[in-house]
């Protein structure tokens, strides 16, 4: 069974706009991967169609087929973390193993509290 | 801390089965059976006209031309005639090959064209195959022609990408448990970036490139002629034949003015068919069968003759209404050539996946004032737009509707009942009259009293503040109350089949000022104070979700559309601390 797992350092879940968020990947699979991609990103949850935009990445070339690796990337200032009625946005660190798609991922927190910002009543 | 691994199973459509597989390659592969069978043909016919560029470039001697009619294929076509001689390393040699693939036409102008070209006793080039000197040709077939090969291509295209699409099967991946996808989501940034970037724009550039040609020959080029033909020289001419052309389609039939006419110039006789510059056919015969009425066979009248290249003439060289059918495809161009520039120009926002990636794009703000400081603010949309924006789409529903209107009410009053057709075009029709009615609440409220805001910081950060003031201009005694709102909206499009909806929800108003009532009037001017929440969302603008501010301006008078207007402001992140 192939895996691949997000720690985020310090399993910090909420960070400010701007500051840097760093942690560890680990990974386990059947075949090794071409590379392995980590990715800080955010996308949209909701009614509408989802949107999805990739901040920062940071690539590990022929990583083999089991090992870890830390990274640093840092976050930009907007956009925040929300929900609303109709749209939630959410950022996430996730590690993809290419061309496989084997992906695992860390959901965490962007805004200025560090918590998710409520607007109006939160998305069924 | 949480720690995710997802599979996805599958997908969201459930799998056709094997006979609707079969019954789906059947339907396509008709469109693949023919899309080869005419990429044969035309490539076949692409290839020989490619060989002929390699043929000798050879002088030769026209011994004898003319122009035959044919009418043996049920209509009359006019097919250019010539005898030439020519030189090769055996002796001379005589073709009678014109084209390849030449047949004439119905219109005799081209024959004309190529009578003046190659006369008897003229001199000319040819060109002869170097592989077999027994055959050549006067003319070489334009390169133009081999774009139609593409044609036939694009159901090709649809046949066998469609059968390939039905019957193709992911490969499970390796790593994944048989039968299970995984599909990052971040993935789908990446997909988005080559859709935004490449896809949407070339297929929406080319709605707008097939609209530029079509309005090029439809309208462009005919109505150059109209002009340049104001100088062309009137020149006696004698109808031949006069008819109205029917040409049989698939599911109607279109309706061309024949006048056939000869007119002599420079001391030779031509003949033409051009009635006017606007070639081709349509519906309505009645128009066409006046037209040929005033030109009977055997009558004489005048054509205009173009001085520079007497094969060309025309009856008449004014515009007449079909010019405006031709202006249908300026939609093309402003829907594709608009649609092309919005989707290149959003192509960096959403979807940039490089390493150290745009942090700029990733932000998704929506665009930011060209001031950041005081300064008067821009309504969403002015009184007189809307006006012009509902004037159009009245015009442009009424004016299709009409065209049905008009056939049921013309077979009405040819005897007909009005039926079925009136009782389904009635809710069209409602629909026009209530985007009349819009328009006129649209026209009236072009006089109200027209405001204009300020604003002192046209950036303003969550948790900030900026002073507002407005002025009314017009006669502002007539508004009972007014009242000023900051208004925060989520915005959601979502495709469900081929619909593209978009939902709106308010989750924030704010009022900023709000008279008394029937002291509306006292407020020509004024000034609030704009305090954005500390805990609420900044401006977010991603190609299907947005986050939008906005002022709202209304003002209520009795009897009469309100003062309705919106100013788009943008709310700013910043991080704690202060800055943004």
């Amino acid at each position: 069974m192939s895996e691949i797992r997000v720690a985020l350092a310090g399993g910090a879940e909420g960070f400010r706009p701007g500051e840097e968020v760093s942690g560890t990947v680990s990974w386990n699979l059947e075949i090794p991967p071409s590379r392995l991609e980590v990715r800080l990103f955010w996308h949209t949850e909701g009614k509408g169609d989802s949107d999805v935009q990739i901040a920062c990445m940071e690539t590990f070339p022929d990583p083999g087929r089991e090992g870890s690796r830390s990274f640093r990337m840092r976050i930009p200032d907007a956009p925040w973390s929300f929900s609303g009625k109709l749209i939630s946005l959410k950022w996430a660190v996730e590690a993809v193993a290419e061309p496989a798609g084997v992906a695992g991922s860390a959901p965490m927190v962007v805004s200025p509290t560090g918590r998710e910002i409520v607007i109006g009543k939160p998305a069924e | 801390m949480k720690v995710r691994f997802r599979t996805r199973h599958g997908g969201p459509d459930r799998p056709v089965s094997v006979g609707g597989k079969i019954f789906l390659s059947l339907f396509l592969s008709v469109f693949l059976g023919m899309g080869l069978v005419f990429t044969y043909l035309v490539a076949r016919s692409a290839v020989g006209t490619i060989k002929t560029y390699r043929w000798e470039e050879t002088p030769c001697r026209i011994l004898e031309s003319g122009i035959r009619e044919d009418s043996s294929g049920g209509s009359r076509k006019f097919v250019f005639e010539a005898a030439y001689e020519y030189a090769t390393p055996a002796g001379s040699r005589t073709s009678r090959t014109i084209r390849l693939g030449d047949s004439g036409s119905d219109d005799p102008t081209d024959a004309e064209k190529l009578l003046s070209k190659y006369p008897k006793g003229a001199s000319a080039r040819c060109y002869v195959n170097p592989s077999n000197r027994e055959e050549a040709l006067l003319e070489r077939n334009s390169l133009w022609s081999l774009l139609f090969v593409f044609l036939p291509l694009i159901f090709v295209a649809v046949g066998g990408g469609g059968i390939a699409a039905v019957w193709w099967k992911p490969k499970p991946r390796p790593g994944i448990d048989a039968g299970t996808v995984v599909e990052p989501i971040s993935s789908k940034g990446k997909r988005s970036t080559a859709l935004a970037r490449g896809c949407l724009p070339a297929f929406l550039g080319l709605f707008f490139v097939v609209g530029a040609a079509v309005f090029y020959f439809a309208f462009f080029r005919p109505g150059l002629k109209v002009f340049a033909s104001r100088s062309w020289p009137q020149v006696p001419a004698r109808v031949i034949s006069s008819e109205v052309g029917s040409h049989t389609g698939d599911d109607s039939t279109t309706y061309s003015v024949d006048v056939l006419y000869e007119y002599e110039f420079g001391g030779r006789t031509f003949r033409s068919k051009r009635y006017e510059f606007l070639g081709g056919s349509s519906s309505g015969y009645d128009g066409k069968a006046a037209i040929v009425a005033r030109y009977p066979a055997g009558s004489t009248t005048v054509c205009f003759v173009n001085p520079e290249d007497p094969t060309e003439a025309v009856l008449h060289r004014g515009f007449t209404k079909t010019y405006l059918v031709a202006l249908v495809p300026i939609l093309f161009m402003v829907v594709g050539g608009g649609g092309a520039i919005l989707a290149f120009r959003s192509r960096g926002r959403i979807g940039s996946a490089a390493p150290g990636a745009d942090l700029a794009a990733a932000r998704a703000m929506p665009a930011t004032p060209a001031i950041s400081g005081p300064g008067p603010m821009k309504a969403a949309a002015s009184p007189a737009a809307k006006f012009g924006c509902l004037l159009g789409v009245a015009l442009f529903w009424n004016g299709i509707v009409s065209v049905f209107v008009w056939q049921v009410v013309k077979a009405w009053r040819a005897g007909g009942g009005l039926g079925c057709d009136a009782l389904f075009l009635l809710p069209f029709v409602a629909i026009g009259l209530f985007l009349f009615g819009a328009v006129g609440h649209a026209f009236l409220a072009i006089f109200n009293p027209r405001p204009t805001l300020e604003i002192s910081s046209h950036a303003i950060a969550v948790g900030g503040s900026a002073n507002v003031s407005w002025t009314f201009t017009g006669n502002v005694s007539r508004i009972d109350t007014l009242t000023l709102k900051l208004v925060g909206v989520e915005e959601a499009q979502y495709r469900r089949g081929t619909t593209t909806s978009t939902d709106r929800e308010t989750f924030a108003e704010i009022t900023l000022f709000e008279s008394a009532p029937g002291m509306g009037g006292m407020a020509a001017s004024g000034t609030a104070r704009l305090a954005v929440p500390a805990d609420t969302m900044h401006s977010f603008e991603a190609p299907h979700n947005k986050v939008i501010w906005k002022l709202s301006l209304r003002g209520a008078i009795a009897k009469w559309p309100d003062v309705s207007e919106e100013f788009p402001i943008v709310v700013t992140p910043v991080r704690e601390g202060g800055g943004s």
